[in-house]
């Protein structure tokens, strides 16, 4: 066997090896412990965010709106749509009140949850259509069924009072 | 390893089994915190879908693999240090 001064001879330590003298397991065991520290630390941030998220959800998201006429009930046919802004007349305010051929009203913002392109209802296909990347909504619940939008329109809540449909508010 | 009297002392080598063992648990716990990370956009996307009634099972999960990550340093503190002539080396050694 080798005598350890005559490798120590054999092999001199270069200058960063004397500077810093640690053996390179020891340097293993010193980072492998820090990793798995911040690793725990790194874990209890990410769990405090999804319990935040979780909380959040409890919280209902509706909000109400102020009350903005739309239009008279007997004004829109079946099967088509009225389009207005809600809650106020500015860009991403665009909505539309679809009459479904079942004599429902549903009204949603226009405003695509893809990528914000606006959408519009084809009676005939009996869909809420997004041009942009041919996302397509169902316009009975405000559902993505096909395309690359993965959450459903933001709803407007309605109110019908003296044959007069009212925008009251809405949920998402 | 240098000692406060001036002296280099070696570090045990850590048995070639017991090093695997604790590098696959570390992998195996980064591998648990990429799955939270994901727990997490998936929490995030239901939040903005208004379906945030759903969130509560994953903040669930993300909080078990939090609270076995506490357990695991817990275990480590807990672990008698390596004593002269022991065979065994204690998991606080090897992380
Ligand atoms: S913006 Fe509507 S589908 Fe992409």
């Amino acid at each position: 066997m080798t005598d350890p001064e005559t490798t120590r001879r054999a092999w001199p330590r270069l200058h960063w090896q004397r500077e810093f003298p640690y053996q390179w397991n020891a340097d293993e065991a010193i980072s492998r412990r820090e990793l798995l520290n911040f690793a725990v630390y790194s874990s209890g941030a990410l769990f405090a965010a999804t319990a935040v998220l979780a909380g959040l959800g409890f919280i209902p998201r509706s909000s109400s709106g102020p009350g903005v006429e739309i239009a008279r009930a007997a004004d829109v046919p079946e099967g088509q749509a009225v389009y207005f802004h809600y809650p106020t007349s500015t860009l991403g305010d665009e909505a539309m009140l679809l009459h479904h051929p079942n004599g429902q009203f549903a009204a949603y913002n226009q405003t695509c949850t893809h990528l914000s392109c606006g959408v519009f209802y084809q009676p005939d296909q009996k869909r809420v259509f997004c041009p942009c990347h041919e996302g397509v909504f169902n316009p009975e619940t405000g559902e993505p069924v096909a395309g690359p939008p993965q959450r459903r329109l933001t709803r407007i809540t309605l109110r019908q009072q003296d044959g007069m449909i009212y925008a009251t508010g809405w949920e998402l | 390893m240098i000692s406060s009297d001036g002296n280099q002392h070696p570090i045990p080598l850590t048995p070639p089994g017991q090093d695997a063992l604790a590098t696959a648990a570390l992998v195996i716990g980064l591998l648990l915190m990429a799955l939270q990370l994901w727990l997490l956009t998936v929490a995030l996307e239901l939040f903005q879908s208004g379906r945030g009634l759903d969130i509560w099972p994953l903040a669930l999960i993300s909080g078990a693999i939090f609270a076995g990550g506490l357990g695991i340093l817990r275990l480590l503190r807990r672990r008698p240090g390596l004593r002269h002539g022991e065979s065994e080396v204690p998991l606080r050694e090897l992380l």
